[in-house]
């Protein structure tokens, strides 16, 4: 077995348009840029989108969906923070494009719960905010609840420091993040990675992401710098 | 009241003067703009956790130039250095510590906070919702400090009687530091503690919407 392709133009060459797609990354951390700029090229269009953000391009460093975003190809996008991405706000102010707006760690768990055989769970978390509206509310210990209901995707790209070729993986620092959440989450799970190493490679005990989860690999052919220019 | 030149607070002051409610030992979480800069003033001989909600507990400061690391990341893009006992983990991992009333405190912006802790800080009319992580993190950590300026750009008080605001969650704030003035929300109601230098009480109460009660220990912020 061998889940590694050549390219990133072609471990999505299949995914069409009008796809759910779940995309790995927090700001600029994490972000599976090389598969974003893959459907960039190839067109893909009309896509609803779950994310953290919607990227950004912020003092000239472009990360996160933020491309896909400019270019229209994002009918929905569902997550929890614009990051300030003018384009996303100009686009979610002219109604061009559909905001489902989710408080961070309940996107977290609503993912977490579909690729876990959760069918919903109730959280106080927005309970009383414009967020709960026609949502089913439950009191517990006195306590206001809603229900939070899983969310599934088509595809999820998600972005780890290394795997092996049958899609075992681990992360590093903060590029973690949604990504280890999304992998069990989606029907089929391709894996963007900086370096890919033999199976046997990686020790059991420190592996987070187990291959049965991620169907597809690819090794991310160029990473941009993601700092700010200015030292603070 | 010391005499001196009478001014608001800076931001680094105000984020000093909130650095100066960190306990020995603790775990906080700040939120991203100036309560990131809390991060800069914890006090010598205090040991606090620096929790980010994108996945580490332990942030040590900020990398500079060879040592940066694109894969550790702190609030505002910068790149950040792990402390020696750092932790990095996923988003599911990381609200847990949140929700689940691990985090002992966190300093926030907000746009309104009502006499009686209601926050509202994630939408403005007519503009875009901006949610993050706050609203997993209030009412589920253990003390909420909210930093903000006291009145808007166009003069109008922050610290309300209600919130007319779409609300963030309601009776979750436990102290307000602004440029002017540190406040304790209590059972009873709002208690001025603290002043800009060379503020009065009277100042302060007129651009605030709530009575306050004023402090027996009334005094000026040390935020130097």
């Amino acid at each position: 077995m061998n889940k590694v392709y050549n390219s990133c133009a072609e471990v999505i060459a299949d995914i069409p348009d009008g796809a759910t797609i779940m995309f790995g990354g927090w700001g600029p951390a994490g972000d599976p840029e090389n598969i974003i700029r893959a459907l960039l090229d190839k067109g893909t269009k009309d896509i609803t989108a779950i994310a953290n953000d919607p990227g950004n391009d912020r003092d000239g460093m472009i990360y996160g969906i933020y491309v896909l975003i400019k270019a229209k190809r994002v009918k929905k996008f569902i997550g929890s923070y614009h990051a300030y991405n003018q384009e996303f706000i100009r686009q979610y102010k002219a109604h061009e494009i559909e905001f489902e707006v989710c408080p961070q760690g309940i996107l977290a768990e609503r993912i977490r719960s579909s690729g876990a055989g959760i069918y919903g769970f109730y959280t106080d978390v927005g309970a009383e905010t414009l967020i709960a509206k026609g949502k089913e509310k439950k009191i517990f210990n006195g306590r206001t609840t809603i229900l939070e209901l899983p969310l599934k995707a088509d595809f999820a790209v998600i972005k780890a420091h290394v795997a092996d070729k049958l899609g075992n993986l681990r992360y590093r620092g903060t590029a973690q993040n949604f990504n280890p959440v999304m992998a069990p989450a989606a029907k089929v799970v391709i894996a963007e990675v900086e370096n890919i190493v033999g199976v046997g490679s990686l020790d059991p005990n420190e592996i987070h992401t187990p291959g049965i989860f991620v169907d597809r690999v690819v090794k991310g052919e160029h990473y941009a710098p993601r700092f700010q220019k200015t030292s603070n | 009241m010391l005499q001196g030149s009478r001014r608001p607070l800076t931001e680094d002051e105000m984020a000093r003067r909130v650095a100066q409610e960190i306990r020995d030992g603790q775990c906080i979480n700040l939120g991203a703009g100036m309560p990131s800069l809390v991060t800069h003033y914890i006090p010598e001989g205090i040991w606090a956790m620096i929790h980010v909600e994108h996945g580490i507990l332990g942030v040590g400061g900020v990398a500079q130039e060879p040592i940066k690391d694109r894969d550790f990341m702190g609030l505002g893009r910068q790149s950040v250095i792990p402390a020696p006992g750092a932790a990095c983990f996923s988003s599911i991992e990381s609200f847990r510590m949140l929700r689940g009333g691990h985090i002992d405190l966190s300093a926030l912006g907000a746009y309104q906070v009502s006499e009686k802790g209601d926050l509202a800080n994630w939408l403005l009319p007519g503009e875009c919702p901006l949610v993050g992580g706050a609203m997993d993190i209030v009412g589920h950590v253990k003390r909420l400090i909210i930093m903000m300026s006291h009145v808007t750009k166009k003069g109008k008080p922050k610290i309300v009687k209600e919130c007319t605001l779409p609300v963030t969650a309601y009776g979750v704030v436990n102290m307000i530091v602004t440029d002017l003035a540190v406040i304790d929300v209590t059972p009873g109601g709002l208690l001025l503690q603290e002043l800009a230098p060379g503020y009065t009480a009277e100042e302060i109460q007129a651009i605030t919407e709530p009575k306050l009660k004023v402090s027996h220990e009334l005094k000026e912020i040390l935020a130097k």
